[in-house]
Protein backbone atom coordinates (compact mmCIF):
# COMPACT_ATOMS: atom_id res chain seq x y z
CA UNK A 1 0.00 0.00 0.00
CA UNK A 2 1.29 3.77 -0.82
CA UNK A 3 -0.14 6.35 0.60
CA UNK A 4 2.60 8.19 1.01
CA UNK A 5 5.95 9.32 2.63
CA UNK A 6 4.97 7.63 6.20
CA UNK A 7 3.42 4.30 4.29
CA UNK A 8 5.95 3.97 2.06
CA UNK A 9 8.89 4.03 5.26
CA UNK A 10 6.57 1.56 7.13
CA UNK A 11 6.37 -0.53 4.43
CA UNK A 12 10.16 -0.59 3.94
CA UNK A 13 10.71 -1.83 7.95
CA UNK A 14 8.33 -3.67 8.03
CA UNK A 15 10.05 -5.61 4.92
CA UNK A 16 13.14 -5.71 6.90
CA UNK A 17 12.07 -6.47 10.68
CA UNK A 18 11.24 -9.88 10.86
CA UNK A 19 7.94 -10.55 11.45
CA UNK A 20 8.59 -12.84 14.33
CA UNK A 21 10.70 -10.31 16.23
CA UNK A 22 9.99 -9.66 19.57
CA UNK A 23 8.54 -5.68 20.14
CA UNK A 24 8.24 -5.56 16.29
CA UNK A 25 4.43 -4.26 16.21
CA UNK A 26 4.80 -1.97 19.38
CA UNK A 27 8.22 -0.44 17.90
CA UNK A 28 6.06 -0.02 14.17
CA UNK A 29 3.35 1.44 16.04
CA UNK A 30 5.13 3.56 17.72
CA UNK A 31 6.75 5.04 14.53
CA UNK A 32 3.96 5.80 13.12
CA UNK A 33 2.48 7.67 15.60
CA UNK A 34 5.68 9.31 16.01
CA UNK A 35 5.41 10.27 12.37
CA UNK A 36 2.23 11.62 12.30
CA UNK A 37 3.26 13.68 15.17
CA UNK A 38 5.90 15.20 13.37
CA UNK A 39 4.13 15.56 10.14
CA UNK A 40 1.16 17.11 11.78
CA UNK A 41 3.68 19.65 13.71
CA UNK A 42 5.73 20.41 10.68
CA UNK A 43 2.33 20.84 8.49
CA UNK A 44 0.60 23.31 11.27
CA UNK A 45 3.60 25.02 11.56
CA UNK A 46 5.01 25.75 8.12
CA UNK A 47 3.31 26.09 4.92
CA UNK A 48 3.97 22.69 3.65
CA UNK A 49 1.83 19.86 1.76
CA UNK A 50 0.59 17.09 3.57
CA UNK A 51 2.78 15.41 1.66
CA UNK A 52 5.65 17.70 2.28
CA UNK A 53 5.63 17.27 5.52
CA UNK A 54 5.40 13.75 5.90
CA UNK A 55 8.96 13.93 3.97
CA UNK A 56 10.10 15.93 6.37
CA UNK A 57 8.98 13.69 9.20
CA UNK A 58 10.52 10.75 7.49
CA UNK A 59 13.73 12.70 6.67
CA UNK A 60 14.28 12.80 10.66
CA UNK A 61 13.87 8.88 11.28
CA UNK A 62 16.75 8.47 9.56
CA UNK A 63 17.02 6.00 7.05
CA UNK A 64 14.95 2.61 7.31
CA UNK A 65 18.66 0.96 7.79
CA UNK A 66 19.92 2.59 10.94
CA UNK A 67 16.00 2.12 12.74
CA UNK A 68 16.62 -1.60 12.04
CA UNK A 69 19.66 -1.62 12.79
CA UNK A 70 18.97 -0.46 16.15
CA UNK A 71 15.81 -2.91 16.63
CA UNK A 72 17.66 -5.59 16.08
CA UNK A 73 21.03 -4.68 18.13
CA UNK A 74 18.38 -4.03 21.23
CA UNK A 75 15.05 -6.32 20.50
CA UNK A 76 15.22 -9.62 23.03
CA UNK A 77 15.43 -12.82 21.98
CA UNK A 78 12.00 -14.50 21.50
CA UNK A 79 10.00 -16.01 23.70
CA UNK A 80 8.17 -18.39 21.40
CA UNK A 81 9.42 -19.78 18.87
CA UNK A 82 6.25 -21.16 15.82
CA UNK A 83 6.49 -24.63 15.12
CA UNK A 84 8.85 -25.37 12.21
CA UNK A 85 6.18 -28.78 11.43
CA UNK A 86 3.18 -27.49 9.75
CA UNK A 87 0.06 -28.17 12.58
CA UNK A 88 -2.97 -30.15 11.10
CA UNK A 89 -6.00 -28.27 12.10
CA UNK A 90 -9.36 -30.05 12.82
CA UNK A 91 -11.98 -28.18 12.31
CA UNK A 92 -10.81 -25.14 10.16
CA UNK A 93 -12.81 -21.95 10.94
CA UNK A 94 -15.57 -21.07 8.81
CA UNK A 95 -17.04 -18.62 9.81
CA UNK A 96 -16.56 -14.97 11.10
CA UNK A 97 -16.44 -16.00 14.82
CA UNK A 98 -15.71 -19.45 16.42
CA UNK A 99 -15.85 -19.47 20.01
CA UNK A 100 -14.44 -22.18 21.94
CA UNK A 101 -15.76 -22.72 25.45
CA UNK A 102 -13.52 -24.67 27.99
CA UNK A 103 -15.49 -24.06 30.71
CA UNK A 104 -18.20 -21.60 31.84
CA UNK A 105 -19.11 -20.27 35.33
CA UNK A 106 -22.98 -20.86 36.48
CA UNK A 107 -24.07 -17.02 37.10
CA UNK A 108 -22.88 -16.16 33.29
CA UNK A 109 -26.26 -17.33 32.34
CA UNK A 110 -28.40 -14.32 33.15
CA UNK A 111 -28.13 -11.59 30.34
CA UNK A 112 -31.13 -8.82 29.95
CA UNK A 113 -32.59 -8.35 26.66
CA UNK A 114 -30.71 -5.51 25.11
CA UNK A 115 -32.63 -2.05 24.44
CA UNK A 116 -30.76 -1.00 21.21
CA UNK A 117 -30.43 2.29 19.64
CA UNK A 118 -29.79 2.03 16.18
CA UNK A 119 -27.46 5.01 14.35
CA UNK A 120 -26.13 5.17 10.79
CA UNK A 121 -23.98 7.96 9.18
CA UNK A 122 -22.57 5.95 6.35
CA UNK A 123 -24.41 8.52 4.03
CA UNK A 124 -25.95 11.86 4.82
CA UNK A 125 -29.51 10.64 5.65
CA UNK A 126 -31.65 11.32 8.77
CA UNK A 127 -30.40 8.22 10.92
CA UNK A 128 -32.63 7.15 12.97
CA UNK A 129 -32.41 6.93 16.51
CA UNK A 130 -34.51 4.90 18.85
CA UNK A 131 -34.08 3.18 22.31
CA UNK A 132 -32.39 4.40 25.27
CA UNK A 133 -32.79 7.34 27.07
CA UNK A 134 -34.32 10.74 25.80
CA UNK A 135 -31.18 12.39 27.19
CA UNK A 136 -29.50 9.49 25.15
CA UNK A 137 -31.11 10.20 21.80
CA UNK A 138 -30.32 14.25 22.27
CA UNK A 139 -27.00 13.25 23.26
CA UNK A 140 -26.42 10.97 20.11
CA UNK A 141 -27.71 13.02 17.70
CA UNK A 142 -25.72 16.30 18.26
CA UNK A 143 -22.67 13.97 18.03
CA UNK A 144 -23.39 12.06 15.00
CA UNK A 145 -24.59 15.79 13.58
CA UNK A 146 -20.98 16.80 14.55
CA UNK A 147 -19.26 13.96 13.44
CA UNK A 148 -20.04 14.34 9.80
CA UNK A 149 -19.19 12.14 7.46
CA UNK A 150 -17.91 9.20 8.84
CA UNK A 151 -17.18 5.54 8.08
CA UNK A 152 -19.63 4.13 11.25
CA UNK A 153 -22.23 1.79 9.76
CA UNK A 154 -24.06 1.29 12.92
CA UNK A 155 -23.89 1.76 16.58
CA UNK A 156 -26.19 -0.05 19.18
CA UNK A 157 -27.23 0.49 22.69
CA UNK A 158 -28.12 -2.06 25.09
CA UNK A 159 -26.77 -4.21 27.82
CA UNK A 160 -22.64 -5.13 27.65
CA UNK A 161 -22.89 -8.66 26.76
CA UNK A 162 -22.21 -11.45 29.55
CA UNK A 163 -18.59 -10.97 30.10
CA UNK A 164 -18.16 -7.42 30.65
CA UNK A 165 -19.32 -8.08 34.21
CA UNK A 166 -17.41 -5.27 35.46
CA UNK A 167 -19.56 -2.55 33.42
CA UNK A 168 -23.06 -4.87 33.93
CA UNK A 169 -22.82 -3.38 37.66
CA UNK A 170 -23.62 0.16 36.11
CA UNK A 171 -27.13 1.07 35.67
CA UNK A 172 -28.96 2.31 32.99
CA UNK A 173 -28.12 1.14 28.94
CA UNK A 174 -24.51 1.50 28.96
CA UNK A 175 -23.64 -0.36 26.22
CA UNK A 176 -22.49 0.50 22.87
CA UNK A 177 -21.81 -1.40 20.23
CA UNK A 178 -20.24 0.68 17.15
CA UNK A 179 -19.76 -0.82 13.64
CA UNK A 180 -17.32 0.85 11.12
CA UNK A 181 -17.26 0.41 7.05
CA UNK A 182 -13.92 1.27 5.87
CA UNK A 183 -12.16 1.40 2.30
CA UNK A 184 -8.79 0.92 4.76
CA UNK A 185 -7.44 3.99 4.11
CA UNK A 186 -9.44 6.04 6.43
CA UNK A 187 -9.96 3.76 9.56
CA UNK A 188 -7.02 4.94 11.28
CA UNK A 189 -7.67 8.63 11.31
CA UNK A 190 -11.32 7.67 12.21
CA UNK A 191 -10.08 6.36 15.17
CA UNK A 192 -7.46 9.23 15.88
CA UNK A 193 -10.19 11.68 15.21
CA UNK A 194 -10.22 12.12 19.00
CA UNK A 195 -13.17 14.36 20.71
CA UNK A 196 -16.28 13.71 18.27
CA UNK A 197 -15.92 9.85 18.57
CA UNK A 198 -14.96 9.66 22.40
CA UNK A 199 -17.34 12.29 23.43
CA UNK A 200 -20.44 9.30 23.03
CA UNK A 201 -18.55 8.07 26.27
CA UNK A 202 -20.05 10.90 28.25
CA UNK A 203 -22.94 8.35 28.43
CA UNK A 204 -20.72 5.00 28.43
CA UNK A 205 -18.27 3.09 30.39
CA UNK A 206 -17.57 1.32 27.31
CA UNK A 207 -17.97 0.50 23.88
CA UNK A 208 -16.93 -2.43 21.33
CA UNK A 209 -16.38 -1.97 17.39
CA UNK A 210 -16.78 -5.35 16.06
CA UNK A 211 -15.82 -6.06 12.32
CA UNK A 212 -18.44 -6.42 9.39
CA UNK A 213 -19.20 -10.40 8.87
CA UNK A 214 -17.37 -11.18 5.76
CA UNK A 215 -16.37 -7.82 5.20
CA UNK A 216 -12.53 -8.20 4.17
CA UNK A 217 -11.71 -4.37 4.25
CA UNK A 218 -11.04 -3.95 8.27
CA UNK A 219 -9.13 -6.64 10.09
CA UNK A 220 -9.06 -6.77 13.57
CA UNK A 221 -11.81 -5.83 15.92
CA UNK A 222 -11.51 -2.18 18.01
CA UNK A 223 -12.49 -2.09 21.83
CA UNK A 224 -12.22 0.48 24.30
CA UNK A 225 -11.96 0.61 28.08
CA UNK A 226 -12.12 3.38 30.06
CA UNK A 227 -12.22 4.53 33.81
CA UNK A 228 -14.24 7.87 33.33
CA UNK A 229 -10.94 9.69 32.92
CA UNK A 230 -8.80 7.86 30.64
CA UNK A 231 -10.15 6.02 27.29
CA UNK A 232 -7.64 3.81 25.39
CA UNK A 233 -8.41 1.94 22.22
CA UNK A 234 -7.92 -1.58 21.34
CA UNK A 235 -6.36 -0.88 17.88
CA UNK A 236 -7.08 -1.69 14.24
CA UNK A 237 -5.21 -1.45 11.40
CA UNK A 238 -6.50 -0.97 7.56
CA UNK A 239 -6.10 -4.16 5.89
CA UNK A 240 -3.00 -4.66 3.35
CA UNK A 241 -0.49 -2.87 6.30
CA UNK A 242 1.09 -5.97 7.29
CA UNK A 243 0.00 -8.74 4.44
CA UNK A 244 4.17 -9.85 4.76
CA UNK A 245 2.66 -11.64 8.59
CA UNK A 246 1.57 -14.51 8.88
CA UNK A 247 -0.91 -15.90 11.31
CA UNK A 248 -0.10 -18.57 13.58
CA UNK A 249 -3.17 -21.16 13.13
CA UNK A 250 -6.17 -21.72 15.59
CA UNK A 251 -4.69 -24.74 16.79
CA UNK A 252 -1.30 -23.21 17.57
CA UNK A 253 -3.46 -20.18 19.37
CA UNK A 254 -4.82 -21.97 21.76
CA UNK A 255 -1.68 -24.72 22.60
CA UNK A 256 0.41 -21.82 23.42
CA UNK A 257 -2.67 -19.44 25.35
CA UNK A 258 -3.21 -23.29 27.00
CA UNK A 259 0.37 -23.84 27.73
CA UNK A 260 0.84 -19.99 28.96
CA UNK A 261 -2.26 -20.33 31.23
CA UNK A 262 -1.17 -23.70 32.75
CA UNK A 263 2.66 -22.75 33.73
CA UNK A 264 1.18 -19.50 35.15
CA UNK A 265 -1.06 -21.32 37.27
CA UNK A 266 -4.14 -19.53 35.21
CA UNK A 267 -8.00 -21.25 34.53
CA UNK A 268 -8.09 -21.06 30.74
CA UNK A 269 -11.91 -20.13 30.41
CA UNK A 270 -12.40 -19.59 26.48
CA UNK A 271 -10.24 -18.23 23.50
CA UNK A 272 -12.89 -16.57 20.51
CA UNK A 273 -10.89 -15.99 17.21
CA UNK A 274 -11.82 -13.21 14.78
CA UNK A 275 -10.74 -14.28 11.46
CA UNK A 276 -10.19 -10.86 10.35
CA UNK A 277 -9.85 -11.73 6.58
CA UNK A 278 -6.54 -12.02 4.04
CA UNK A 279 -5.45 -15.16 6.81
CA UNK A 280 -5.27 -12.73 9.42
CA UNK A 281 -6.21 -13.93 13.17
CA UNK A 282 -7.39 -11.84 16.14
CA UNK A 283 -7.96 -13.76 19.72
CA UNK A 284 -9.72 -12.56 22.77
CA UNK A 285 -8.82 -14.93 25.30
CA UNK A 286 -10.73 -14.85 28.72
CA UNK A 287 -8.63 -16.89 31.89
CA UNK A 288 -9.97 -16.94 36.07
CA UNK A 289 -7.65 -16.14 38.40
CA UNK A 290 -8.39 -18.55 41.50
CA UNK A 291 -5.75 -17.03 43.60
CA UNK A 292 -3.91 -14.09 44.76
CA UNK A 293 -0.70 -15.71 44.98
CA UNK A 294 2.32 -13.90 43.16
CA UNK A 295 -0.22 -12.36 40.94
CA UNK A 296 1.53 -9.69 39.46
CA UNK A 297 4.40 -11.81 38.58
CA UNK A 298 2.03 -14.70 37.01
CA UNK A 299 0.42 -11.81 35.21
CA UNK A 300 3.76 -11.02 33.80
CA UNK A 301 5.33 -14.39 33.17
CA UNK A 302 1.91 -15.68 30.92
CA UNK A 303 2.30 -11.96 29.25
CA UNK A 304 6.04 -13.34 28.13
CA UNK A 305 4.53 -16.81 27.72
CA UNK A 306 2.23 -15.18 24.89
CA UNK A 307 4.29 -12.36 23.46
CA UNK A 308 5.72 -14.10 20.70
CA UNK A 309 2.10 -15.44 19.91
CA UNK A 310 0.52 -12.03 20.44
CA UNK A 311 3.37 -10.28 17.49
CA UNK A 312 1.84 -12.58 15.01
CA UNK A 313 -1.68 -11.95 15.16
CA UNK A 314 -3.77 -9.26 14.50
CA UNK A 315 -5.23 -8.59 17.53
CA UNK A 316 -4.62 -10.17 21.05
CA UNK A 317 -6.93 -9.81 23.97
CA UNK A 318 -6.64 -10.87 27.17
CA UNK A 319 -9.35 -10.66 30.04
CA UNK A 320 -8.41 -11.85 33.52
CA UNK A 321 -11.59 -12.30 36.13
CA UNK A 322 -11.76 -13.51 39.59
CA UNK A 323 -14.09 -16.87 40.69
CA UNK A 324 -16.81 -14.49 40.46
CA UNK A 325 -16.85 -13.69 37.10
CA UNK A 326 -15.44 -9.76 37.91
CA UNK A 327 -12.71 -8.48 36.31
CA UNK A 328 -9.47 -8.52 37.27
CA UNK A 329 -7.38 -7.01 34.76
CA UNK A 330 -8.12 -6.89 30.96
CA UNK A 331 -5.24 -6.20 28.19
CA UNK A 332 -5.51 -5.32 24.65
CA UNK A 333 -3.06 -4.43 22.09
CA UNK A 334 -4.02 -0.61 23.08
CA UNK A 335 -4.80 -0.47 26.55
CA UNK A 336 -4.72 -2.03 29.85
CA UNK A 337 -7.03 -2.24 32.55
CA UNK A 338 -6.25 -3.57 36.58
CA UNK A 339 -8.75 -4.05 38.86
CA UNK A 340 -7.48 -1.55 41.68
CA UNK A 341 -8.34 -4.36 44.34
CA UNK A 342 -6.06 -6.59 42.49
CA UNK A 343 -3.37 -4.61 41.49
CA UNK A 344 -2.51 -1.23 42.49
CA UNK A 345 -0.67 0.64 42.70
CA UNK A 346 -0.37 -1.31 39.10
CA UNK A 347 3.38 -2.30 38.12
CA UNK A 348 2.23 -2.16 34.68
CA UNK A 349 1.36 1.49 33.96
CA UNK A 350 1.53 5.51 34.94
CA UNK A 351 -1.67 7.25 35.78
CA UNK A 352 -4.01 7.09 38.27
CA UNK A 353 -3.39 3.50 39.37
CA UNK A 354 0.12 4.53 41.11
CA UNK A 355 -1.40 6.21 43.69
CA UNK A 356 -1.88 4.69 46.77
CA UNK A 357 -4.24 6.99 47.39
CA UNK A 358 -6.30 6.91 44.37
CA UNK A 359 -6.00 2.92 44.97
CA UNK A 360 -7.72 3.01 47.69
CA UNK A 361 -10.05 5.30 46.21
CA UNK A 362 -10.78 3.03 43.03
CA UNK A 363 -10.19 0.00 45.25
CA UNK A 364 -13.64 0.79 46.90
CA UNK A 365 -15.32 1.14 43.49
CA UNK A 366 -14.65 -2.41 42.35
CA UNK A 367 -17.44 -4.91 42.86
CA UNK A 368 -17.27 -6.58 46.41
CA UNK A 369 -17.38 -10.71 45.13
CA UNK A 370 -13.22 -8.90 44.58
CA UNK A 371 -12.59 -8.01 47.90
CA UNK A 372 -13.71 -11.61 49.14
CA UNK A 373 -11.70 -13.35 46.91
CA UNK B 1 17.09 15.80 14.91
CA UNK B 2 19.34 14.91 12.54
CA UNK B 3 21.08 18.33 11.89
CA UNK B 4 24.68 19.20 9.81
CA UNK B 5 27.57 20.50 12.02
CA UNK B 6 26.06 18.91 15.14
CA UNK B 7 27.55 15.88 17.29
CA UNK B 8 27.56 12.97 15.19
CA UNK B 9 24.77 10.04 15.94
CA UNK B 10 27.92 7.21 16.61
CA UNK B 11 29.31 9.68 19.45
CA UNK B 12 25.64 9.70 21.06
CA UNK B 13 25.12 6.20 21.15
CA UNK B 14 27.70 5.53 24.17
CA UNK B 15 25.72 8.19 25.94
CA UNK B 16 21.99 7.39 24.99
CA UNK B 17 20.92 5.77 28.37
CA UNK B 18 21.66 8.53 30.05
CA UNK B 19 20.47 11.27 27.77
CA UNK B 20 17.20 9.58 27.88
CA UNK B 21 16.74 9.26 31.33
CA UNK B 22 17.39 12.88 31.74
CA UNK B 23 15.31 13.94 29.19
CA UNK B 24 12.49 11.62 31.27
CA UNK B 25 13.65 12.59 34.83
CA UNK B 26 11.82 16.00 34.66
CA UNK B 27 8.02 14.59 33.09
CA UNK B 28 7.02 11.32 31.39
CA UNK B 29 6.24 11.50 28.10
CA UNK B 30 6.42 9.87 24.91
CA UNK B 31 8.54 8.87 22.52
CA UNK B 32 7.79 11.98 20.12
CA UNK B 33 8.16 14.87 22.88
CA UNK B 34 11.51 12.51 24.08
CA UNK B 35 13.13 13.95 20.88
CA UNK B 36 11.84 17.59 21.44
CA UNK B 37 12.89 17.80 24.82
CA UNK B 38 16.67 16.76 23.39
CA UNK B 39 16.47 19.00 20.74
CA UNK B 40 15.65 21.60 22.97
CA UNK B 41 17.71 21.22 25.79
CA UNK B 42 20.78 21.05 23.02
CA UNK B 43 19.73 23.42 20.90
CA UNK B 44 20.09 20.89 18.22
CA UNK B 45 22.99 19.66 18.92
CA UNK B 46 22.56 16.14 19.54
CA UNK B 47 22.44 14.31 16.63
CA UNK B 48 20.33 11.32 16.24
CA UNK B 49 17.99 9.38 13.37
CA UNK B 50 14.51 9.53 15.54
CA UNK B 51 14.45 6.32 15.23
CA UNK B 52 16.77 4.71 16.89
CA UNK B 53 15.22 5.87 20.29
CA UNK B 54 12.60 3.42 20.14
CA UNK B 55 14.43 0.83 20.54
CA UNK B 56 16.85 2.00 23.70
CA UNK B 57 13.69 2.82 25.59
CA UNK B 58 11.83 -0.59 24.94
CA UNK B 59 15.70 -2.04 26.40
CA UNK B 60 15.74 0.78 29.08
CA UNK B 61 12.36 -0.37 29.96
CA UNK B 62 13.08 -4.28 30.04
CA UNK B 63 15.92 -3.58 32.91
CA UNK B 64 13.42 -1.49 34.81
CA UNK B 65 14.75 2.15 34.87
CA UNK B 66 11.71 2.86 32.29
CA UNK B 67 8.13 1.94 32.47
CA UNK B 68 5.05 3.03 29.70
CA UNK B 69 1.54 2.99 29.31
CA UNK B 70 -0.46 4.18 26.64
CA UNK B 71 -2.30 7.23 27.43
CA UNK B 72 -4.20 9.34 25.55
CA UNK B 73 -2.22 12.60 24.75
CA UNK B 74 -3.92 15.07 22.81
CA UNK B 75 -6.96 12.80 21.77
CA UNK B 76 -4.51 9.67 20.41
CA UNK B 77 -3.70 6.94 22.23
CA UNK B 78 0.71 7.47 22.76
CA UNK B 79 2.95 5.10 24.63
CA UNK B 80 4.15 6.94 27.45
CA UNK B 81 7.94 6.42 28.86
CA UNK B 82 8.44 7.38 32.88
CA UNK B 83 11.20 7.03 34.91
CA UNK B 84 11.08 5.08 37.84
CA UNK B 85 13.25 4.21 41.37
CA UNK B 86 15.79 1.66 39.42
CA UNK B 87 16.28 4.63 36.65
CA UNK B 88 16.54 7.44 39.28
CA UNK B 89 19.46 5.68 40.69
CA UNK B 90 20.89 4.54 37.07
CA UNK B 91 21.08 8.22 36.24
CA UNK B 92 22.43 9.46 39.37
CA UNK B 93 25.16 6.56 38.41
CA UNK B 94 25.94 7.34 35.08
CA UNK B 95 26.04 11.23 35.44
CA UNK B 96 28.12 10.53 38.21
CA UNK B 97 30.38 8.47 35.74
CA UNK B 98 30.13 11.10 32.98
CA UNK B 99 31.22 13.74 35.31
CA UNK B 100 34.32 11.85 36.47
CA UNK B 101 35.12 11.26 32.66
CA UNK B 102 34.05 14.41 32.22
CA UNK B 103 36.84 16.03 34.34
CA UNK B 104 39.56 13.83 33.61
CA UNK B 105 39.28 14.64 29.70
CA UNK B 106 39.53 18.30 31.23
CA UNK B 107 42.57 17.83 33.26
CA UNK B 108 44.19 15.79 30.18
CA UNK B 109 43.82 18.51 27.77
CA UNK B 110 44.70 21.25 30.03
CA UNK B 111 48.15 19.85 30.96
CA UNK B 112 48.86 18.80 27.67
CA UNK B 113 48.26 22.85 27.04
Amino acid sequence: VSGGPIDDYLAELRRRVPWHARGRRRFLDELRDHLEEAADAAGASVAMTRNEAEQQAVRRMGPPSAAVTAFSAQAPSRAWVPPAVAVVVAGVLAGALVVTKASSSAHRGATRAAPTVTLAAWARTTIPISGGTRAMRARARRILDGIGRTNIVRVAFGRPRDGFRQFRAVPGPIWLSVTIGSDGLGLRRFLDTGPPLWGALVFEHSYEGTQPAGSPSIRGTTELVTDGRHTLPFESEPAGREAAVSSPTPAVVARVVRRAARASAFRLDSVRLVHAGAGDLAASVVLTVLSRRDFARRLEAFGQATQGLSDRLYGFATTFEDSCGDRVFVNGVGFEWANARWLCPNPFVLGPLTSRRECARLAREQPTCSAAA
Amino acid sequence: MVLSGSMRSESLKGHLDMLLLATLRTAPAHGYLVVQRLAEVSGGELALPEATIYPALHRLERAGFLRSSRELHRGRPRRTYALTPAGESALAGKREEWERFARTVARTLEASG
